[in-house]
């Protein structure tokens, strides 16, 4: 387990999140000791940057906002650059437990799939909301699973791990609407094995969810679309999982 | 009503314009002549009301071929100035041309007439309106292209001064 921790770093973008922030890398510094932190800080307007400074992490400052997407992209390079063999992504609002980081470890070694999941539906304590959410998010997971022809149940999990084939992968191409589900279908098409493990995840400390009501129904809507002219892309040789384990061995 | 006021006021407008044009500290004489050009014309129509009735029937091409030629000229204007780029302005020539053809043999436009059963003037509209959309989703290409551009450099810009930081803590522990 240690000897992943020493080889992944985590990566968190943040937003406007100086207040869960702090808490949030203490409790990474507890409960996975030597791993590296990276946030990276998505033109936030508050002290997110210094925060994330003075708890020792390393921190990336885009100088304009960019979404989820295009700071994960960051922090992807930033892993390359250094070298690590994977990298774990972790929301900033506090939803994902860091406690349950080493189980992504234990999973992705038992595994050795190229990406591991975070899945609340999974779990026990799954604390879903409203009956309009659970409906757009069950739709999609089924939705997601006809197309990878792979089970997901959690197609919006942001906790994730990556190994470097992945790594590479999206510091070149990352989707950048709808990351999470989108990704799921371009890795299956590209060759790449993920499995999802079980997280609780927590309430978020700070700030509310995109998805709530009848715009969960929407998002529902546009991810099928997206993933509908995905489906009509053919399969990007470059980065075929064949291709990069030549490339990067 | 009176061609004083459908032909002479505007041109007199035009005329002031003119007049202002010149005036200025730093005269913009191209356009000025260009409105002095058309307010002459238009005042000329409001002394001769006979003019009018000559060109009655070619009304709207005489006025389409106005509008394009002033097109024509704001954009090529704006190239000359720099302020717009000749890959952008290509589209929008595109569309002055158009119009200037359509305006001077107006058979160009009579196939689309003929299939569509639309007016003259409804068909030049219909081309205007594809033009305009061409235009649009160029736009949009380029406003793409631009965002992954933008994209490349904040990450680019975020992970260098990351180093930097890191360099300058190395020099002085």
């Amino acid at each position: 387990m240690s000897n992943l921790f020493s080889h992944s770093v985590l990566l968190i973008p943040a937003f406007n999140e100086e207040e869960a922030l702090g808490p949030l890398l203490a409790e990474v510094r507890t409960h996975c000791p030597g791993l590296k932190i990276v946030v990276i800080n998505d033109a936030s307007q508050d002290a997110t940057s210094a925060v994330a400074r003075k708890a020792g992490a390393v921190v990336l400052d885009l100088p304009v906002n960019l979404g989820v997407a295009g700071a994960m992209q960051a922090g992807f390079r930033w892993a390359i650059h250094h070298e690590y063999t994977y990298a774990i992504r972790c929301d900033s609002d506090g939803q994902h437990p860091p406690a349950s980081i080493s189980d992504l470890c234990a999973h992705m070694e038992a595994t050795g799939v190229d990406l591991v999941i975070g899945s609340r539906a999974l779990s026990e304590n799954s604390f879903d909301n409203s009956f309009l959410r659970r409906l757009g998010i069950g739709y999609l997971s089924r939705f997601l699973s006809l197309i990878c022809r792979h089970r997901v149940t959690d197609p919006t999990s942001g906790f994730q791990m990556v190994n470097h084939l992945l790594m590479y992968y999206f510091a070149h191409e990352y989707p950048s609407d709808y990351p999470e589900p989108e990704s799921l279908a371009l890795l299956r098409r590209q060759g790449y094995r993920f499995s999802e493990v079980a997280v609780p995840f927590r309430a978020r400390q700070g700030g509310t969810s995109s998805l709530h009501g009848f715009s969960s129904l929407y998002f529902a809507f546009k991810v099928t679309f997206a993933l509908l002219i995905d489906r009509a892309r053919g399969v990007d040789l470059r980065y075929s999982r064949k291709e990069l384990e030549e490339k990067l061995s | 009503m009176s061609p004083w006021i459908t032909y002479g006021l505007p041109g007199v407008l035009l005329l002031t314009t003119a007049i202002v044009l010149f005036g200025q500290t730093r005269p913009a004489r191209l356009p000025a002549m260009f409105l002095t050009l058309i307010g002459i014309l238009l005042l000329l129509v409001a002394v001769f009301p006979g003019l009018e009735r000559a060109v009655l029937p070619n009304k709207i091409r005489l006025f389409m071929g106005v509008v394009s030629l002033t097109h024509l000229f704001i954009t090529l204007e704006a190239v000359r100035r720099n302020t717009l780029k000749e890959r952008y302005a290509l589209l929008w020539i595109g569309t002055g041309l158009a119009l200037l053809v359509f305006a001077i043999q107006p058979n160009v436009i009579g196939w689309l007439v003929q299939v569509t059963g639309m007016h003259y003037t409804s068909a030049i509209m219909l081309v205007i309106f594809s033009f305009l959309i061409l235009i649009a989703f160029h736009v949009s290409l380029v406003l793409s292209q631009y965002e992954t551009d933008r994209r490349k450099l904040a990450q680019k810009i975020a992970l260098l001064e990351e180093q930097i930081r890191r360099l300058e803590d190395k020099l002085q522990p």
